[in-house]
């Protein structure tokens, strides 16, 4: 069927024109609507929930403090709980020194005599210098120190060595006594206030008369 | 007729006008807010991040007020002892004397004091009829005097040396004073030597201060 479009050419323009504004007036208002909108709430956020927010954390913020600010002798009392933290710290890093009295005493052979021993306890090193009736009880010394074993409250087996690169650095003989200057390193470990420790030496070592005079031990 | 289609082309042209018209207003209207909500939307989450970090720091002063009522209570009552924790009275002020704050704050001063540092050490050393060959140290009374109470104190070591004389025992007994003392000494390097009827004691150690602690409210910057 055949349809012949009977309107004039400037009236179809006019109506595609007035369809084309009524189509871009409404988009226009939409977009703009809805950016508007969008603007807007984020205004309302920013300017008014969120100011609201920081201002009642201010205000908390420096009831608070004044509370604290308050308290009479606070810094006072601070002071000595902070204190009382940081000493037990100090006194756990102590190393227990007392303990080189009896260490010394169960390593040195009854023969033997110190004359002066010296313990770094930041390098775990120490040296023993001293004298003994023969070179055969420095020996003994030594091999004794190389063989002793400790045991702790937590390491009950007592297989790990006290003491480790044993050197006996010198040594002399004249015709009363023999002298020896023994460096070691030791384990931490038995100087620490954590630990209970048992020192195992060889049967036979200790009972020194630890800083005896010296030479009279024949 | 013709009137007509001139009219008509008028009002196209009105049309196409407006057109124009709506929809450069739009954009206008639409750029804008686009850029002034991304604006707004990095201010809303900047201040979110404030928020967030001022919500820490109440939550955190809050619990802080509530310790505060504890640690009062705590302190009173490790204050107001009859006798301290050395066993002695807490109402003298001599040594080993005085309440168990005054106790800990000797222990571990809060200021530095090299003069009273000494005279510690040479009651110490003295005490069981050791015969004192040398103290000596280094007084950073200068250096220290500018570390201020903050609220985060590291303890700060105060090295001496000190060699002493006496027998076998007292030595042994000096070296135990020094492990019990309620003040840390930490020993570096010991020598002994001698005969055990008059032994030579050197020690290389250290002992503390620790400045005081104090309140105090900082500021952080969010970004």
């Amino acid at each position: 069927m055949i349809q012949f479009n009977l309107l004039p050419d400037v009236k179809q323009q006019y109506v595609k024109a007035r369809q084309m504004q009524r189509l871009v007036t409404l988009v226009s208002i939409a977009a703009s609507a809805a950016s508007l909108f969008i603007l807007i709430v984020m205004l309302v956020t920013v300017d008014v929930v969120q100011r609201a927010s920081l201002n009642d954390l201010n205000g908390n913020i420096k009831k608070y403090s004044n509370q604290l600010k308050s308290v009479k002798d606070l810094d006072k009392i601070l002071t000595v709980q902070n204190q009382l933290n940081t000493l037990t710290d100090l006194h756990d890093k102590k190393v227990v020194t007392s303990r080189l009295f009896d260490y010394i005493s169960q390593v040195t052979p009854s023969s033997a005599s110190i004359r002066q021993l010296s313990v770094d306890f930041g390098a775990n090193t120490m040296i023993i210098d001293g004298s003994a009736p023969t070179l055969e009880s420095v020996n003994t010394f030594t091999d004794d120190l190389k063989a002793t074993t400790y045991a702790t409250d937590t390491d009950k087996t007592g297989a790990t060595k006290a003491f480790s690169s044993i050197v006996l650095a010198s040594f002399s003989r004249d015709n009363t006594k023999a002298s020896f200057n023994i460096t070691l390193n030791f384990d931490p470990a038995i100087f620490d206030s954590g630990n209970t420790v048992t020192l195992t030496v060889p049967k036979g070592t200790g009972g020194a008369d630890l800083f005896g005079d010296q030479g009279s031990k024949q | 007729m013709a009137k007509t289609g001139i009219t008509k082309r008028i009002l196209i042209d009105k049309a196409n006008s407006r057109v124009v018209v709506f929809t450069s207003v739009a954009a206008f209207i639409f750029i804008f807010s686009l850029v002034a909500t991304k604006t707004l939307i990095s201010q809303a989450a900047y201040q979110n991040r404030v928020i967030g970090a001022k919500k820490v720091a109440v939550h955190q002063l809050n619990d802080n007020v509530q310790a505060t009522t504890k640690l009062r209570s705590s302190y009173e009552a490790f204050v107001n002892t009859s006798q301290n924790v050395l066993g002695g009275s807490t109402t003298d002020d001599t040594s080993q004397q005085g309440d168990n704050a005054k106790i800990i704050l000797d222990a571990l001063p809060s200021t530095y004091d090299f003069p009273a540092l000494a005279t510690s050490l040479d009651s110490l050393l003295t005490s069981d009829g050791l015969e004192i060959q040398n103290i000596s140290g280094i007084d950073d009374e200068i250096a220290q005097s500018g570390t201020t109470a903050s609220g985060t104190p590291a303890p700060v070591p105060m090295p001496f040396q000190a060699t002493v004389a006496g027998d076998y025992d007292s030595i042994k007994k000096l070296v135990s004073q020094f492990e019990r003392s309620i003040r840390p000494f930490q020993m570096q390097k010991v020598t002994i030597s001698g005969t055990s009827g008059k032994l030579s004691l050197s020690v290389e150690a250290q002992t503390f201060y620790q400045p005081g602690k104090t309140f105090s409210l900082g500021s952080k910057v969010v970004k």
